[in-house]
């Protein structure tokens, strides 16, 4: 557990990502195990699996407890799946010689080229054939190597693991690129030096075993790991999306724009060929398929870019030194409407299996207290699903979800609460902000301008009509205001009623 | 009486919108009767009136104590009917009989407004008699409302009804006897007895 650092809240409790950093599964309740010891702190929390890290939050003590685990430092995982009583776990194994917190792209990078080093050819000047990097003398004719011949690496720096596969397995003596299955040349039946590898890595579609990488031969037992135990399911979900990451290693890539794969060239012959062939029919179908959805994945890229630029400008503009042409108010207003845009890291059903709501009514809270503080403290649900809905950009949410999700502020503890008016009239509001208040400020409302309307109260005061009507009744339960009926609408008045009283009493 | 009407001066709180509005909040609402009541029993004393026709009084330009021309409302007939309601239960007010069926659930159309309550009349009434000197003697209702030795005092042209009650009061302590005459409201006589 000393490996684990404590995490940065939000308000909320929901941890706060890295730029960048995706969340891919949630999952509450998770306990953790140090080794075969249970955490005696850690034991009912909701664990967060994203592209760069594991983060368990706490749900006793959040601040206190809560910790991260880097997916860099993990150097392979286990599985349980789970019996009778005994929930399902996951085992993370630790490096035992890298730090927790590597300064992580020098690291990476050595770590990631180790493995798929890719030999480079050269062309022989005489008979124009393929050498490999560290032939010395044609392998062909014979003839040395020119200290000034052009070294061509055959693909780019990002090595994808297909095209590694694709070279490990060219022919020496021919160059043919055989299919990995094949021990001897499909054309010139030579021996092709290496055995092929049952990579699972390469391979994500594979029914694929246990372990990433084969757990290491020299006893395991001295290694450092951690336990997750899944209580309440999630183990699942979990698993494959936890192998992904760890296939992507996100905290590698510092660039954003993907390298596209590059694909094995074909050559229209041999086994690799036709499948070859058999692959692109396949992708060709699921290409006229997707032809159908692609304006929309190109919307929700869109959007995705947008909600990038906005924060890019937000925090352009937070470093710019005020007063630098554009008014103060300017600023301000741009803030708003980007701050209302960006939600960069949205909660999805899919991300967070059963504790969707939990997670959606958190991330709610956390967009929302600010907006409030800006707009009195209270906004009816349909225009807080308009606000929500358009911060979030894509993976919109239903009606119903925000209903839920709304109904969960008060178990959570969240800084904000659902209020039903009697006549059905769902808000949202800040905690802090009582009825009495609400009513006390009406109440100076109508005492400063007069009679007032439900129509100038929403004015004054920033709020939705129906919300306005509401806080107008409210107050005038609490005896404060009376109402006018006539033709024209419902004015409210000050209660000179029981004002009257007081001074009859008196 | 027309223009006694018109000169008579109605408190603020008469020009004030929501009084003409039913109020939905409980306290606010009592407070509102209470107001009412007040108003129209200074009116009522005012004018020298007894009889509240709650339909007719509610008719637009019926009545300048429930139709406020000056900020253009009017009482309805619903919320003027909760508020003699509630001056019935607090007996500053009594619905009026109907003399034919002896029912009071027919029709809610008309009440007696006790600006004074029948045993203030009946004490009222008593210490007229004694002053006068009528002790043992017999008079008409007619006589005590209308005659010439009525005149000047607070029950001078008194609605019958009302009168009747009080004298029923009187009765009922053994100061006077009701006799019933041919049926005329008018001619039922009442004998005072001595001090």
């Amino acid at each position: 557990m000393d490996r684990c650092k404590p995490v940065d809240l939000s308000s909320s409790q929901r941890p706060v990502f890295l730029p960048n950093e995706r969340l891919l599964a949630s999952q509450g309740p998770v306990g953790l195990y140090d080794g075969k010891e249970k955490s005696v702190q850690h034991q009912e929390g909701v664990g967060y699996l994203t592209s760069h890290r594991v983060i368990y939050v706490d749900s006793k003590d959040p601040r206190k407890n809560s910790v991260q685990l880097e997916l860099a430092s993990i150097k392979s995982i286990d599985t349980y799946a789970g019996f009778l009583s005994r929930s399902p776990k996951i085992t993370l194994y630790l490096d035992n010689s890298r730090p927790s917190f590597p300064s992580s792209s020098a690291d990476s990078e050595s770590s990631s080229s180790l493995p798929t080093k890719v030999l480079g050819t050269w062309h022989c000047p005489i008979c124009s054939f393929q050498n490999t990097e560290d032939l010395e003398k044609c392998q062909l004719c014979g003839v040395p190597k020119p200290a000034n011949i052009q070294v061509i690496t055959p693909i780019s720096t990002t090595s994808s693991p297909k095209s590694v596969e694709a070279d490990a397995n060219a022919c020496p003596i021919c160059t043919f690129i055989n299919h990995p299955s094949m021990v001897r040349c499909e054309m010139c039946d030579s021996e092709i030096g290496k055995t092929p590898t049952p990579s699972t890595l390469s391979e994500p579609g594979n029914a694929s075993p246990i372990s990433i990488t084969p757990p290491p031969e020299d006893g395991k037992g001295d290694e450092p790991y951690i336990k997750i135990a899944f209580r309440a399911g999630g183990y699942t979900t979990w698993l494959p999306n936890l192998k992904s990451a760890l296939a992507t290693k996100a905290w590698e890539q510092k660039v954003e724009p993907e390298v596209e794969r590059p694909v094995a060239s074909s050559r229209g012959v041999g086994i690799s060929a036709i499948q070859e062939r058999i692959e692109k029919t396949r992708l060709d179908a699921a290409e006229t398929l997707t032809d159908a959805f692609k304006d929309l994945d190109g919307l929700m890229a869109k959007a995705a870019e947008m909600v990038k630029l906005a924060e890019s400008i937000t925090t352009k503009i937070s470093k710019e030194p005020q007063g630098s042409g554009t008014s103060e108010n300017d600023t301000l207003a741009l803030n708003t409407y980007l701050m209302e845009l960006g939600i960069s890291n949205p909660v999805t059903r899919d991300s967070t299996g059963s504790s969707y709501h939990q997670e959606l009514a958190r991330e709610l809270a956390d967009f929302l207290v600010p907006i409030l503080e800006r707009q009195g403290g209270m906004k009816s649900l349909a225009d807080v699903y308009c606000l929500f809905n358009r911060a979030r950009g894509v993976a919109l949410i239903s009606p119903e979800d925000l209903y839920k999700s709304s109904c969960q502020f008060d178990t959570l503890h969240l800084p904000v609460r659902l209020k039903r008016y009697e006549s059905g009239l769902l808000v949202i509001q800040s905690l802090n902000l009582s009825d009495d208040r609400v009513a006390q400020r009406i109440a100076n409302h109508v005492k400063q301008y007069g009679p007032l309307t439900a129509m100038r109260i929403a004015e004054l005061e920033n709020l939705a009509l129906p919300v306005a009507v509401e806080q107008l009744y409210m107050t005038e339960a609490k005896g404060l205001l009376c109402r006018d009926a006539s033709s024209a609408g419902i004015t409210f008045f000050e209660n000179l009623f029981l004002q009257n009283q007081q001074v009859a009493s008196q | 009486m027309q223009s006694e009407s018109n000169s008579y001066k109605f408190p603020a709180i008469h020009d004030f919108p929501p009084l003409y509005t039913r109020q939905p909040t409980e306290s606010t609402w009592q407070n509102q009767v209470k107001e009412w009541e007040r108003i129209i029993l200074a009116y009522y004393r005012s004018q020298r009136l007894y009889r509240l026709n709650l339909v007719e009084a509610t008719v637009p330009g019926a009545s300048p104590l429930f139709d406020n021309t000056k900020i253009k409302r009017r009482l309805s007939l619903e919320t003027l009917e909760e508020i003699v309601n509630e001056m019935v239960r607090k007996g500053l007010a009594e619905w009026v009989t109907d003399s034919n069926t002896g029912s009071k659930s027919a029709a809610r159309t008309q009440a007696l407004i006790y600006w004074r309550k029948p045993e203030e009349w009946s004490s009222l009434l008593w210490n007229w008699i004694n002053e006068q000197g009528f002790n043992n003697s017999i008079m008409t209702v007619y006589e005590i409302a209308n005659g010439e030795a009525a005149e000047g005092t607070d029950f001078y042209e008194m609605d019958t009804t009302v009168l009747i009650k009080a004298l029923e009061v009187l009765s009922a302590n053994g100061n006077a006897q009701i006799f019933t005459g041919t049926g005329d409201v008018d001619s039922i006589g009442v004998k005072f007895f001595g001090t």
